[in-house]
């Protein structure tokens, strides 16, 4: 097995990949897509840890995370889908009415 | 016995209806319903009288107790009815006067669209407030009647509160009694101090305990109530302005009853009086310079209510001086009197006030002797009566403080002479009023009107507007008793009403007031002295005002210095307006105008950082999605931040 220290450099490259790509892109698709890079690159710290230390809660919370994610991208895809319906364009910075 | 309690339910019943559900009623039946709410407390009082007198003559006092009211340990007041010769006198005078007195205002207000049902719950609710204060067993349940009349009246000279002069006359007449208020308030807090009670029995049996001292700072804080409510000098300033009430108010409250309370606290306060020679004497002047100040401001006065209120002074002046030197039962019979004769001379100015369209100035009255012929004959029973012409009872009481003031062993010959001459003095200016107004040529206006044809008295083809019933039987009445509400103590020969005030004035037994067995020579040399006075007084007031008219207008112009001063009331309210009022304005706008610079400043202040804050704040809701994002990303490297380098 690699070191540690390889998978928490891909790990923190995939999440830094994840956290810009919500940042910079204006398409809610490609934003849920780099929030699961980021989910995932979690997944991977704590896959890492579980396997190095011996320990099955590590494996157990990574199962949690995707359940979850799975979960959280039924309710961010219906949200879309009604936005969608009601000003024709998913565009994240057409949605700003809450503008203070 | 216990039935005393009926009296106080009933009016106050009229008050809760007239209050609660007046708005449904008719225009006529707030009047009807407040004074049929009087007449079962008048027949009690009968009965309660009637238990009274079955008593044995020195057992005539009791104590009913109803509740505890301030049940608090070390400290005890009941709400309790003291029931003796004393109290008993006034729940008839209050009960009686006053029944006649709403029956008389039912007529006098009759024509007054709005403000009925207020006038009437008002006047019920003040005879309750009276009725606790008279039959109130403790100083604090007596301070709570004090304070409820000094509202009933408040409110009920504000009656026609859209006139100024009334709004500023029932704001001064409140002021002005709270200041006694506060007074006998402190009295009271002394008492208790040291006493350790507030209730009549045991502070009298114990008011010899203390020191003379506290005993004549007691008084004299009681005094000042006393002082305030019945418009004694220096406090007096606020009664003859109290005349901007409807007329049956000046009857009742500001000659009858009310006023008189003052003279009541002395007389039920006598053995802690007794004990205080210093606040007798001062009582005894004060009372004295009032009658004569009194008396010689009416001399002057054009307004027909305010000779009255003058005179109501003075009289109540008469009162005090009979306290100050211990012939109480005096001054309690010349308050039954009073009583009478004042109510009466007011209800018989309602009647002429009424007649002619509500003009109160007798520079635009006269000849109405025929006009308004009830009112003459009322107006000249109270008249003789106040002026002390025998046989009218004003000659019994007044005489009996006349022949006091020489006397008694307080009295000296100042004062007496003083009394007469009040005496002489108030027989001219009653009578002057009454030549003005029923004789000489007709001066008023009629025919204002009031547009209202239902509204049950008839109009004579002249447009004077004639009393109806309800009118007419207050003034018979009243004038019956003027004539012989006095010889109930007639001196050598009915003793009356000495004997049924006697237990009052003996209990505790060790103090004996100096009970006067007026009589003899001496008191009949004064008393035809007096009379005579007043014959003088009525002679010159005829001289001056029927037979040379011109005459009086030339008397106040060679001496326009002493008219000017008597007709502005020696200055006294200008006085007060500029040594209390005026300063008191000017501190009040000056701390306004500076509180509300630092008070307003911090107020704003703080609503102008909130504001200011929050549209810096608005900016960071932009709206959009990531810019949130990035904001929650901020805040998850510096919380990583944190845990990496703080050294947890």
């Amino acid at each position: 097995m690699a070191p540690l220290s390889y998978y928490f450099v891909l790990s923190a490259v995939l999440f830094t990949i994840g956290t810009i790509g919500v940042l910079i892109r204006k398409n809610p698709l490609i934003m849920f897509m780099s929030i699961e890079l980021m989910l995932n690159s979690a997944n991977l710290s704590f896959a890492s840890f579980a396997r190095a230390k011996n320990l099955l809660s590590g494996q157990v919370i990574a199962f949690f995370v995707i359940a979850v994610a799975a979960a959280e991208v039924v309710v961010g895809l219906a949200i879309i889908v009604s936005i969608f319906r009601s000003r024709q364009s998913v565009d994240v910075d057409d949605v700003s009415m809450l503008k203070g | 016995m216990e039935l005393v309690w009926l009296c106080l339910l009933f009016p106050l019943a009229g008050f809760a209806i007239n209050a609660l559900f007046g708005a449904r009623l008719p225009r006529r039946a707030h009047g009807l319903l407040a004074t049929l709410a009087m007449l079962p407390g008048f027949v009690v009082a009968w009965i309660v009288l009637a238990d009274l007198l079955s008593l044995p003559h020195d057992a005539r006092h009791r104590d009913l107790i109803l509740y505890n009211w301030v049940p608090v340990d070390g400290f005890s007041a009941n709400f309790g009815a003291w029931l003796d010769p004393l109290s008993v006198l006034l729940l008839l005078i209050v009960t009686g006067v006053g029944f006649v007195i709403h029956l008389f205002a039912i007529g006098y207000m009759a024509e007054e669209v709005e403000g009925q049902r207020r006038f009437f719950a008002y006047l019920n609710l003040f005879v309750v407030a009276m009725l606790v204060l008279v039959l109130a067993d403790n100083f604090m349940l007596l301070l709570v009647g004090w304070g409820g009349v000094g509202f009933a009246s408040f409110a009920l000279i504000s009656h026609y509160f859209y006139r100024e002069e009334a709004a500023d006359a029932a704001v001064k007449a409140f002021v002005v009694n709270t200041l006694g208020d506060v007074g006998m308030m402190l009295g009271i807090f002394l008492m208790w101090v040291t006493y350790g009670a507030v209730d009549f029995e045991t502070v009298f049996r114990n008011a010899g305990n203390a020191q003379t001292g506290t005993i004549t700072a007691i008084t004299l804080l009681l005094l000042v109530g006393a002082l305030a409510k019945s418009g004694q000098v220096p406090l007096h300033t606020w009664l003859p302005d109290a005349m901007a009430g409807p007329t049956p108010v000046s009857a009742l409250i500001h000659a009858a009853t009310m006023v008189t309370a003052g003279v009541y606290l002395l007389a039920r306060s006598w053995p802690l009086y007794e004990l205080a020679p210093a606040t007798l004497t001062t009582i005894a002047w004060i009372g004295a310079f009032t009658a004569i100040f009194g008396a010689t401001i009416g001399l002057v006065q054009t307004n027909i209510k305010r000779v009255l209120a003058f005179s109501t002074m003075s009289q109540l002046g008469y009162m005090f001086l009979a306290a100050g030197v211990g012939a109480y039962s005096a001054a309690i019979f010349h308050l039954l009197t009073h009583a009478f004769f004042k109510a009466l001379l007011f209800l018989a100015a309602g009647v002429v006030i009424h007649a002619i369209g509500g003009e109160e100035d007798m520079r635009k009255m006269g000849g109405l002797r025929d006009k308004v012929r009830i009112a003459w004959i009322a107006y000249g029973i109270g008249g003789l009566a106040i002026a002390g012409i025998p046989p009218f009872s004003g000659f019994f009481s007044k005489d009996e403080i006349i022949y006091s003031a020489f006397t008694s062993s307080r009295g000296n010959v100042v004062l007496g002479l003083i009394a007469l001459i009040t005496g002489g003095l108030t027989a001219f200016y009653v009578f002057r009023g009454f030549f003005l107004t029923f004789y000489g040529v007709p001066r008023y206006e009629v025919g204002a009107g009031h547009g209202d044809t239902a509204h049950g008295h008839g109009h004579g083809g002249d447009g004077i507007h004639q009393p109806g019933l309800e009118m007419r039987i207050p003034l018979i009445v009243l004038s019956v008793l003027a004539i012989v509400g006095g010889w109930v103590l007639i001196p050598n020969a009915v003793h009356l009403f000495e004997e049924y005030l006697e237990p009052v004035f003996a209990y505790p037994t060790e103090f004996n007031a100096p009970v006067h067995a007026a009589g003899g020579a001496t008191y009949w040399t004064i008393a035809i002295i007096a009379a005579l006075l007043g014959v003088a007084g009525i002679g010159a007031a005829y001289y001056l005002y029927v037979l040379k008219p011109s005459l009086a207008a030339n008397l106040a112009q060679r001496y326009a210095g002493i008219h000017r001063t008597l007709f502005n009331r020696y200055y006294v309210d200008q006085l007060y307006d500029s040594l209390f009022v005026r300063p008191t304005q000017i501190l009040g706008r000056a701390l306004s105008n500076g509180f509300e610079r630092v008070l307003d400043g911090a107020v704003n202040g703080l609503g102008y950082l909130v504001r200011e804050a929050s549209v810096t704040m608005r900016e960071v809701q932009t709206g959009y999605v990531r810019n949130y994002a990035l904001l929650i990303l901020g805040g998850a490297v510096l919380l990583v931040a944190y845990v990496l380098f703080s050294g947890a």
